[in-house]
């Protein structure tokens, strides 16, 4: 499926009325949304090589499950249906073991097991693997905004929730938030990084856990204060990619987004070095 | 399994019987199994109510985005004392009741073997859950941390933060108490012939299940009691500044809290185990294996923890392994789940209340399993962790799963414990409303998961609003679902057609071989097991 | 109240032997629990 291009913002969703709040779960019971879109009900494939064999791993293993599901539910099913007292059923009341029967329920399912395991063994070592990067972001979780630090360039910037949302989620703000354009998902300064380049990040924190999430990139990992974890990615696509903090942090937790902006290699050149002036400037004096 | 001759009948007439004390007096100094039982039952009636109201907060907070009702602030209160209370105050409790009521009753004893101490674990709990949920009244509100606990967040709470540590001390306490009671009457207070694999699948379950609180309560205690002397005496277990490691309250508390899981899980397992050979007409299917996969689960246990952590950055052969042991717990839940369906097969089904709460419990538990083998695959995990993934998956395994299998055990011996049939009509409209509703809640949440949100976030971005909406309106019918519930065992305690000693369609169990009700006293002389 | 009658789950044994081995089983299951509890702390001071 398709992933809505997140440069181009989503159509505003319509005001939901409670004919359709009602109207919702039965169309949720005939299997069928209101309206079907898939990126609302399934894992993005995401933009990074990662992201993409994520999404692979989790459709194999969701679609193991519906397999096993199908034959499980339908042997219940049959066993409701067929073994009914009131169609006449007796019990045969021989049967309580069986250790053919065993054996084949527990060795199915190792096999499936293993080979579920030798899917995402590889998987995992390649995520892990951060070497080759060719450049280093530091990422510092506050409660409740994101420092970045472009490692050896001497830019750092904070990101924290954009100003109209900020205002919107007041309690009781008197703003709709289908109003103000990615509520909730939007920061007063983004993270820039250039396309088509491997970034490898180191994440730590400076006063409670927190947890950088972009779902697009599958990139989830827990920032603690007094350790630096790292992990990888690498963007081919330039784009503005949202995600939020993952890991409770205090009363703002919901409200301090992620959003990553991806620009090609020359375009982010020139950001930094606009960084780095007033910064060059600021020191000499 | 047990076959018992049916000599308990008369009972009841013995010089050394006396009644119960009269008045309160009675449920405050009681020893006896049944009444400690019945304390424990509607104690977690009252607090699935309570936990249920937090949930409720939650839900209509979440209708809509935007925040319109509650602050950021009391929303994480509720979330986590919503959890804390439904684990500690209602579901443990619970199965502590049944395991009261029954497992005398199952294993031909006159009554638990510490009966004192039983008394004792049931009073400390309504003050252990008073303190905690006082603690939403004290200066800075209650504990908003979660309820894992984790530090640092958990020691920036206000002045409830020594009352919540001391809360969960008690709470451990007398679960404690309550598995050393169990261990000790299983293994002591058997009557002659009931050797221990001839015991119905309950008390298996509850075997394990005390073991496991004994091996993961001291942990937990262990966890907040260094929480406490980092907060107030000056140590740095956990904090990084003076040389300590957050991590590792992590892995305590997850060493603690996967054991928790299966605590939870395993006496509805029992549960489910007596109800469906019953309403079958046939004994247990692959009882032996039944008995092995539970002890192999409840092994399990204790080797996948960090599969809760795989997010903080461990080494790839950490990974590597929980990951593997992860999965490896599939396997004898999977021979559980096919020995219920082969007991079924072939049987002759008739479908009252508590069969059908078992049914229920193995099509929708087992849906909570998939997600959980979903889970296990750790890249995948990384997407899936501390999402609303999550939270569908461990609300498919305990709601339809340990909490159905608390209210089909309810059905099925209420007319045990009352002496009356209860309104059958009205119990299978609470089971499809529960079963409907249970679905609208939670299905939609794993849609709002894997397309993004958080969990633990009282408010949201727009285009998760339409699934939030639909999960809400399930909340609040499965609440009031459960209303009827109560109001089915008020009806069944005042009257009703009178129940019959058998009570079903001859089913197999030293409990259907005494009068219903109960007589205070049961199995003084030990009945003759074949 | 007086504790409630016992049943000898092993034919043979009286009242008096399965009372003190329902106590003894029971100190030693308490006694596990509070080394588990003294241990895990022991266990992270030395770690951290």
């Amino acid at each position: 499926m398709p992933h809505p291009n997140p440069t181009t913002p989503s159509p505003a969703p319509r005001r939901a009325t409670l004919a359709s709040a009602l109207a919702l779960p039965a169309l949720l019971l005939a299997g069928l949304p209101a309206r079907a879109d898939w990126s609302l009900l399934n894992m993005p494939v995401g933009v990074t090589p990662v992201s993409r064999e994520v999404y692979d791993l989790h459709m194999l293993i969701l679609w193991i499950c519906t397999i096993i599901a199908v034959a499980t539910f339908g042997a219940m099913a049959y066993a409701l249906v067929a073994f009914r007292k009131s169609k006449g059923a007796v019990a045969d009341t021989n049967m309580t073991h069986s250790t053919a029967a065993e054996i084949i329920w527990t060795v199915i399912p190792v096999v499936i097991l293993v080979f579920m395991a030798f899917q995402a063994a590889p998987a995992l070592i390649r995520i892990e693997d951060t070497r080759n990067s060719e450049m280093t972001i530091k990422i510092t979780g506050y409660q409740w905004k994101w420092e970045y630090e472009y490692l050896n360039e001497g830019v750092s910037l904070f990101s924290s929730l954009a100003a109209d949302s900020n205002a919107a989620r007041r309690k009781n703000a008197g703003i709709d938030p289908r109003s103000v354009e990615n509520y909730l998902l939007e920061v007063d300064e983004p993270l820039v990084v250039p396309a088509g380049v491997k970034i490898r990040y180191l994440i730590t924190a400076n006063d409670v856990l927190h947890a950088w999430w972009v779902p697009d990139f599958a990139v989830k990992r827990d920032a603690i204060p007094g350790y630096v974890n790292e992990g990888w990615f690498q963007v081919d696509e330039p784009g503005i990619y949202r995600g939020q903090c993952a890991e409770l942090c205090g009363k703002d937790h919901g409200f301090m987004p992620v959003v990553v902006k991806v620009v090609p290699k020359a375009e982010f050149d020139a950001w930094l070095a606009a960084r780095k002036a007033p910064a060059a400037v600021a020191a000499a004096n | 399994m047990s076959t018992a001759t049916t000599h308990g009948h008369a009972h009841d007439h013995h010089d050394d019987h006396h009644g119960p004390a009269k008045g309160l007096m009675r449920w405050v100094t009681t020893t006896n199994h049944k009444d400690i039982g019945t304390l424990y039952l509607v104690f977690a009636l009252v607090m699935l109510f309570v936990g249920g109201a937090m949930a409720l907060i939650i839900r209509l907070e979440l209708f809509q985005p935007g925040l319109q009702f509650v602050n950021p602030d009391f929303f994480n209160q509720m979330t986590t004392m919503h959890a804390l209370i439904m684990v500690f105050g209602m579901i443990m409790p619970a199965f502590v009741g049944f395991a009261n009521w029954m497992i005398p009753m199952m294993i031909g004893a006159p009554d638990m073997a510490l009966p004192r101490l039983n008394n004792w674990s049931f009073w400390i709990l309504p003050f252990a859950s008073g303190i905690l949920v006082s603690t939403l009244f004290m200066d800075g509100g209650g504990p908003a941390g979660g309820w894992t606990l984790y530090p640092p967040l958990v020691l920036q709470t206000g002045n409830a933060f020594p009352f919540a540590i001391f809360a969960v001390h008690l709470l451990g306490m007398s679960s404690i108490m309550g598995a050393i009671n169990i261990i000790v009457t299983i293994m002591n207070m058997r009557a002659p012939g009931m050797t221990l694999l001839k015991m119905p699948l309950f008390v298996w379950t509850w075997l394990i299940t005390a073991y496991l609180l004994i091996g993961a309560m001291p942990v937990l205690a262990g966890g907040v009691t260094m929480l406490l002397t980092d907060q107030f005496f000056g140590t740095s277990f956990f904090s990084a500044a003076g040389g300590g490691d957050p991590v590792l309250f992590q892995h305590i508390f997850w060493f603690f809290g996967h054991p928790e899981v299966y605590i939870i899980i395993l006496p509805a397992f029992g549960i489910v185990s007596q109800i469906i050979p019953t309403f079958s007409r046939k004994p247990l299917f692959g009882y032996d294996s039944m008995v092995y996969a539970t002890a192999s689960i409840g092994f399990l246990s204790y080797i996948v923890w960090a599969h809760h952590m795989f997010t903080v950055g461990m080494p790839l052969a950490g990974m590597m392994f929980f990951m593997l042991s992860t999965m490896l717990i599939a396997i004898p839940t999977g021979v559980k789940v096919f020995n219920w369906l082969s007991t079924m097969w072939r049987g002759s089904l008739t479908f009252e209340t508590p069969m059908l709460f078992a049914i229920g419990f193995l099509f929708l538990f087992t849906i909570g399993g998939f997600s959980g083998l979903m889970l296990a695959i750790t890249p995948a995990d990384f997407q899936y962790h501390d999402t609303y993934f999550v939270v569908a998956h461990f609300h498919y395994v305990l709601v339809p799963g340990a909490l159905f299998g608390a209210l089909g055990g309810a059905y099925y011996w209420l007319p045990k414990w009352t002496g009356h049939m209860y309104d059958e009509t009205l119990g299978k409209v609470h089971f499809w409303m529960s079963a409907i509703f249970v679905n609208v809640t939670f299905f939609p949440q794993h849609f709002l998961g894997l397309a993004g949100m958080p969990r633990r976030i009282p408010d949201y971005a727009t285009q998760f609003a339409d699934w939030n909406m639909v999960s809400s309106i399930g909340a609040f019918g499965f609440g009031f679902a459960q209303l009827l519930f109560v109001y089915v065992v008020i009806k069944c305690v005042r009257g009703g057609k009178p129940a019959t000693a058998e009570v079903w369609d001859n089913p197999e169990g030293l409990e259907w071989t005494v009068p219903s009700p109960a007589p205070y006293h049961t199995f003084d002389e030990a009945p003759v097991i074949k | 109240m007086a504790a409630a009658p016992r049943n000898p789950s092993r034919p043979g044994d009286d009242d008096a032997v399965v009372a003190r081995r329902i106590r003894r089983t029971a100190w030693l299951l308490g006694l596990l629990a509070v080394v588990f509890y003294v241990g895990f702390i022991a266990a992270t001071a030395l770690r951290s």
